[in-house]
């Protein structure tokens, strides 16, 4: 009995929060006129949304874009934050426990402090209007070093001196010892700088005015909020759900390794 | 030929901390050194320089008479044996012994042969595709080793290899270890904080206290003629008993109702000469209970008279423990009915195996046998 009034309270939940997803996916497939009213299913199922989406705006460009800066940043994040993570890990310096505090500070720091005078940077770089302005302020992560760092310091330091013995260089220990056996650390340190660098918007409606190298948010926030839709709200909804694809595929890959480790590490992006 | 040569080799950790002094040591090549001391020591900080693990701070390090302060580890031809075996747990027993062969470019039908071949060697045939997580104790530690002698290096390095594994099989790999340096004439150095192991397996022996090496001998020197009150106490099991006290005319004499032990000649001589307060060392098995009726050698005499306070019947022999003013003593002697507990012994010491050491600085005082 008490077990039913839990699922009950549990599914009534879900509803409240599945619904205005699922209803904003099935609102696409509607006609204009029909998207209004409450009901869930559309009377005719048309494309005619997506359809004035790719028509209106190049958002396969933009796609490519996002996908382009997403996958330079994670796997710059991932050899250049692993190296740092297992530097702090792993290795003995004098001052690295300073390091580290500091490194703990700037994830404290919001990004908006930084963001005047990484635009100042930028421009004088003269990267303005170009994806490499996109890529290289998020090239180093702190909370994905962190994470990484956290799961490479429980390694035995045993297999690590086995390794040097045995004819690796430090690089080469990391490639192919620390990163077999830190699996789940490096997912999630990927997942996270990905969602985080999926959704950007701020920076990039920043430092580009081009649309050819717009990301992905970008020019969807620019479509809904910027007119680009006029005010139908069709190709809103459906440029969003486009937007949200990628997310969600990745989360439906890695699920089991990002519950795992949101609920391990604690730490979120 | 000298295979490892330390010169005056001493390790500053950064904190400050010294942990190993002043080491001076040569590992003959064929030969089974054992470093051994209590925990902390500074024994595995000593091996870890020879590996290049850790950085040498002062002194010099030769492999094969070549300099090698600040070579690589990997370029300084050795190989090392962990306490946690230290296997790559991603790979499988066949690429755990394959991967150094592999970073050095062996040739695909090299590696095979050698992995092979010390599969044979270890007994690790059937399990050369198995991870480490399926195996046993013992048999990580066999692949731990197998890692070690594919390389064919010129020194073996291992830190303390056996004690994560139960008594029984740390027996066995004891002998199958010494078998190997046997079949490989190999150079092994060998980390244990376990005397019986240094004593059971050491070619000599080096015993370590706080950083530095008390002594560098073989097992019988160290055991019958060691330098100073640690080692006498370190080695041996149960451990030598100690009684302080001082020469009184022609006897060693503990104190208000200790030992009294008439000495010989050549034994007074060399006590008069020292500095008076005298710690007497006797082995448990160079005890003798007086008229027990086994036969005592010529040199036992009559020398302490003690209740026991615990009595351990050995089959062979009994151990009875007791004390004397300065501290507990245990003597091994023979067989013989059991003891009604506060019945007292009279024990004879044999004259000719004690052990006489300063009693400030606890160096020995040769006494000329
Ligand atoms: N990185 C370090 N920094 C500072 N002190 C250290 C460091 N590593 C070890 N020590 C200290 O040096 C001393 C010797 O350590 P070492 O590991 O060599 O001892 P050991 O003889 O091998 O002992 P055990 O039998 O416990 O393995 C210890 O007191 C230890 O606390
Ligand atoms: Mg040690």
């Amino acid at each position: 009995m008490r077990k039913a009034l839990i699922y009950l309270a549990l599914s009534a939940g879900a509803v409240v929060f599945a619904y205005p997803f699922v209803w904003m996916v099935l609102a696409t497939f509607k006609p204009e006129a029909e998207i209004g009213n409450l009901s869930l299913l559309p009377s005719v199922w048309t494309l005619e949304s997506y359809r004035l989406v790719f028509e209106t705006i190049p958002i396969v460009r933009a796609f490519l874009n996002s996908l382009v800066v997403a996958a330079v940043v994670i796997a710059s994040v991932l050899v250049f934050g692993s190296a740092t993570a297992y530097s702090l890990a792993k290795l003995r310096w004098k001052g690295r426990d300073t390091v580290f505090n500091l490194m703990l500070f700037t994830m404290m720091v919001p990004f908006m402090v930084m963001l005047i005078p990484l635009y100042t940077m930028i421009v004088e770089f003269g990267w303005t209007d170009s994806l490499i302005g996109l890529i290289v302020p998020f090239m180093m992560n702190a909370t994905a070093v962190l994470i990484l760092r956290q799961s490479f310091v429980t390694l035995p330091t045993d297999i690590l001196d086995a390794a040097r013995i045995d004819g690796c260089g430090e690089w080469r220990i990391l490639f192919t010892i620390v990163w077999p056996l830190s699996i789940p650390a490096l997912v999630t340190a990927g997942i996270i700088v990905f969602i985080g660098n999926w959704n950007e918007v701020l920076w990039p409606l920043m430092v580009i005015r081009n649309e050819d190298w717009m990301t992905m948010p970008q020019m969807v926030a620019l479509f809904t909020v910027g007119g680009g839709a006029q005010a139908r709200l069709g190709p809103q909804l459906a440029a969003a759900v486009l937007l949200a694809l990628p997310i969600a595929a990745v989360y439906l890959v890695f699920q089991r390794h990002f519950i795992a480790s949101l609920a391990s590490t604690g730490v979120k992006g | 030929m000298e295979c490892v040569r330390l010169d005056g080799v001493g390790k500053t950790y950064d904190n400050g901390f010294v942990a190993v002094r002043d080491a001076d040591l040569s590992v003959e090549e064929g030969e089974f050194l054992v470093l051994v001391g209590p925990s902390g020591c500074g024994k595995s900080t000593l091996l870890r320089m020879v590996a290049g693990l850790e950085s040498i701070t002062e002194g010099t390090l030769h492999i094969g008479g070549r300099l090698v302060n600040t070579v690589a580890p990997k370029d300084r031809d050795i190989a090392m044996v962990f306490q946690n075996y230290a296997l790559y747990p991603h790979l499988t027993v066949f690429d755990n012994m394959a991967f150094g062969l592999k970073l050095r470019k062996h040739a695909k039908e090299d590696i095979r042969e050698r992995v092979t071949e010390a599969a044979q060697i270890l007994g690790l045939e059937d399990i050369l595709a198995s991870r480490p997580k399926e195996l046993s104790g013992g048999q990580r530690q066999r692949v731990a080793v197998g890692r070690a002698i594919v390389r064919q290096p010129k020194v073996f390095l291992f830190d303390e290899p056996l004690s994560n594994l139960d008594a029984k099989l740390r027996v066995q790999m004891r002998a199958e270890i010494r078998a190997l340096h046997q079949r490989l004439d190999a150079t092994m150095l060998y980390v244990t904080h376990d005397q019986v192991e240094a004593m059971t397996m050491g070619d000599r022996i080096a015993v370590m206290r706080a950083g530095v090496i008390e002594q560098l001998d073989t097992p019988l020197n160290l055991y019958d003629f060691p330098v100073n009150r640690f080692v006498a106490g370190f080695i041996g099991s149960p451990a030598m008993n100690f009684f302080e006290g001082s020469l009184v005319g022609s006897s060693f004499r503990e104190g208000e109702g200790g030992a009294v032990v008439s000495l010989t000649e050549a034994q007074v001589s060399n006590l008069a000469a020292g500095s008076g307060s005298v710690v007497l060392g006797v082995r448990p098995e160079d005890v003798y209970e007086v008229g027990a009726g086994a036969a005592a050698p010529a040199g036992a005499v009559r020398s302490v008279t003690v209740a026991p306070t615990l009595i351990e019947q050995m089959g062979s022999e009994v151990m009875l423990h007791a004390s004397t003013p300065t501290g507990p003593m245990v003597a091994r002697v023979a067989r013989r009915p059991v003891l009604e507990p506060g019945e007292s012994v009279d024990l004879a010491f044999d004259r000719a195996k004690l052990h006489f050491f300063d009693g400030v600085t606890g160096v020995r005082i040769p006494t000329g046998g």
